[in-house]
């Protein structure tokens, strides 16, 4: 794997779980809805990323899911965030913002510091 | 027509076609192949079954009953390569790339193979196995090589723990295809996965019948691993003690290195220098280029080492080239300084001149001559009657006092005079770079003797005055005796007293403290005991192919030979005469 294809899965990878908090921030999601999401902001190109990261952070704490019916198939997992997600979220948001200024201050203005 | 097998998903019934069945089974098995309980795996592949379940029964609507290949390839594509799922939650094992591009890309040409030791073929570390996947030939070959290998001087177990050190094990599906040479992609980590899967079962499955000999090994292999990671734990430590040793060894030598570069610069005073390291020896310019040279040709490969020993403990990775290169160039040039040196020290010495003279001396009035040393005044630190101090016989040593040099290469011999007179011949040598220099050397060569009535007194060393170097001066007496007349050794004479020949063959140390008389045959030490005892000795003669063979034997009832406690064997032959004398057993 080259220096480049690492150093920009690195990048994804760092925004990816905060997508998702924020995609579930807005309300009870079903993993489908969440890849929907993901395809159409082009972060996520395949289903089976987005499994092992929900059990991750179920597992930490940050969701809670609960049951529903399905129509077409089998029962599906509805994800909501608990309070700790939602201050993880919040916090994520911040950091995020301050990334954004901190990458746009040195690559927006190049001649900034001459 | 298919055969189909009926199956429960995430739930629900699906009927599936038989090769689309193997291929959603080993897509689940190398995704499962990725995780561990701890990642909390079980959940992850309920989860992504519901989902492939669900997505089948959307592809199958109310027309079909049965899913097919295309079905199975098309959940794959939309769930990603089973290292594409792994990849957000390992980053060690992510090669999963966003990259649309490359999601099909299935044969991708990752032929590099890496070496590393197979965990699956193993017999004791894998290594042999590792290596034949990297060069590409039979394990057995390279068993059978170190197997080999292993008698001679045992060198093939002692590469093979070398390399089950160093070559890493492989560990994921990623790595063992690494090894193998073989593309990491979904097909290949499916077939590895269904291969170790189908292994596991046949394992579980052993009691049913079925024998499965090529991991007969398994319990020999895990006593083997168990040893061998014992051994390279040991190895590792054991390592690790002998690096601190060699530190604190070659740290001490460094001490001692520079403490005998200060001795010899004569930083610290009052030491017992050898006198080729003096400025007796060497001019001034010499002995810088000598110290330098030694500093440089023993001081660099230490300190050399004392560092590489120090990164390999400490895990410095910092190489300065510079520093690696410069030491080499100045060891080098310690190397030339040295040879140099050597060759113009050993031009000092290229020229030897001798002279010889006559010294008169007084007939002693009862025809005995009695020899002595002149005692030295005790003007230093050197005790000179103190034989352990300083020894006679040693040429090299030299006493610095304030003014001249005090050496200590003096000999007397003792020999039959033609006349009837004692006489005294007093022989000086010395070295030089030419003739002149050689001469000049000679000359300045300051020797005491003095005789007071029949008591001839030796100076047992000789001045040269300091600036003068040494050029291996030398002082040799003969005293040549009259027959019928006698000489007596005092007793230091044994310091100076150099190989006098007698006809009792008695050592220089032992002719101390007695009267010798000059006789036809040499010396002969009349009525002393020595001479007496050495005198009755019992001579058998033997004739042995025309030349005289003593065997002495200075006890009369002691046997040369000790019959009672050795197993003597004598063999006579064409060749000459073997006797061979061995212990009893």
């Amino acid at each position: 794997m080259s220096n480049l294809e690492n150093t920009q899965l690195q990048m994804r990878k760092g925004v990816l779980e905060f997508c998702i908090l924020s995609i579930i921030s807005k309300g009870e999601v079903y993993p489908s809805d969440i890849i929907a999401k993901m395809k159409e902001a082009r972060l996520m190109v395949v289903e089976g990323t987005l499994y092992p990261l929900l059990t991750r952070l179920k597992n930490q704490g940050l969701l809670s899911y609960t049951w529903k019916e399905s129509v077409s198939g089998p029962p599906r997992k509805y994800y909501v965030l608990t309070p700790i997600g939602e201050q993880f979220q919040k916090e994520l948001s911040t950091t995020w913002q301050e990334l954004v200024n901190a990458v746009n201050t040195t690559t927006l203005n190049p001649n900034h510091n001459e | 027509m298919n055969k189909t097998v009926t199956v429960n998903i995430g739930g629900m019934v699906f009927h599936i076609e038989e090769q689309a069945y193997d291929k959603l089974k080993k897509y689940l098995e190398a995704i499962r192949g990725y995780f561990t309980t701890s990642d909390g795996r079980d959940e992850i592949i309920q989860d992504i079954e519901s989902r492939i379940a669900e997505m089948f029964s959307e592809r199958i609507g109310n027309n079909r009953q049965v899913v097919i290949e295309a079905d199975v390839e098309f959940v794959i594509d939309t769930m990603g390569r089973p290292e594409q799922v792994a990849g957000e939650s390992d980053d060690d094992k992510s090669y999963a790339s966003t990259n649309s591009n490359q999601s099909h890309q299935n044969n991708s040409t990752n032929t590099h193979r890496r070496l590393y030791r197979d965990p699956d073929e193993k017999v004791v570390g894998g290594v042999c196995s590792g290596i034949s996947y990297y060069i590409g030939i039979d394990p057995i070959w390279m068993r059978l090589a170190f197997a080999i290998a292993f008698f001679v001087y045992g060198s093939g177990f002692l590469l093979y723990i070398l390399l089950m050190l160093i070559i890493p094990k492989a560990k994921t599906t990623s790595e063992k295809l690494e090894m193998k040479g073989q593309a990491v992609n979904i097909d290949n980590i499916k077939k590895t996965i269904q291969e170790e899967f189908d292994d596991i079962k046949n394992r579980l499955q052993g009691n049913s019948g079925k024998l499965n000999f090529s991991r007969g090994t398994g319990k020999i292999s895990n006593f083997f691993e168990a040893l061998g990671e014992i051994l390279i734990g040991g190895i590792k430590l054991f390592v690790k003690v002998i690096g601190g040793f060699l530190m604190v060894l070659f740290t001490v030598l460094l001490i001692a290195l520079f403490v005998s570069v200060l001795a010899l610069t004569g930083a610290i005073g009052n030491t017992h220098i050898p006198v080729f390291m003096t400025e007796s020896f060497l001019s001034n310019w010499q002995l810088t280029l000598g110290i330098i040279a030694m500093i440089l040709v023993l001081g660099i490969p230490i300190i050399a080492l004392i560092y590489s020993l120090a990164r390999s403990l400490f895990k410095l990775k910092t190489e300065h080239k510079v520093l690696n290169y410069s030491a080499k160039i100045l060891w080098t040039v310690g190397v030339i300084i040295a040879v140099w040196l050597a060759i113009s020290i050993s031009n000092n010495f290229r020229r030897r001149e001798q002279q010889r003279v006559d010294i008169p001396i007084a007939q002693p009035a009862n025809n005995t001559l009695y020899l002595d040393l002149i005692k030295e005044e005790s003007t230093n630190n050197y005790n000179f009657d103190n034989k352990n101090d300083i020894n006679i016989n040693d040429i090299f040593s030299i006493i610095n006092h304030d003014d001249t040099f005090k050496i200590s290469n003096v000999t007397l011999d003792v020999m039959r005079a033609e006349g009837d007179k004692f006489e005294l011949v007093k022989i000086i040598t010395a070295n030089g770079a030419d003739h002149k220099e050689a001469t000049y050397n000679l000359r300045n060569i300051d020797y005491d003797l003095l005789q007071e009535d029949s008591v001839l007194k030796f100076g047992k060393v000789f001045n040269i005055f300091k600036g003068m170097q040494f050029r291996n001066q030398k002082v040799k007496l003969i005293l040549k005796v009259p027959v019928g007349k006698s000489v007596h050794f005092n007793h230091e004479m044994d310091q100076i007293i150099y190989d006098i020949k007698n006809v009792t063959n008695t050592y220089d140390g032992d002719m101390i403290d007695k009267t010798w008389t000059m006789t036809e045959n040499g010396l002969k030490c009349i009525g002393c005991n020595l001479a007496e005892s050495t005198n009755e000795k019992k001579h058998t003669r033997v004739r042995v192919n025309g030349r005289d063979i003593d065997i002495d034997s200075e006890d009369e009832n002691k046997d040369t030979i000790d019959w009672e406690n050795k197993d003597v064997k004598i063999r006579i032959n064409g060749q000459g005469v073997l006797i061979d004398a061995k212990d009893k057993k």
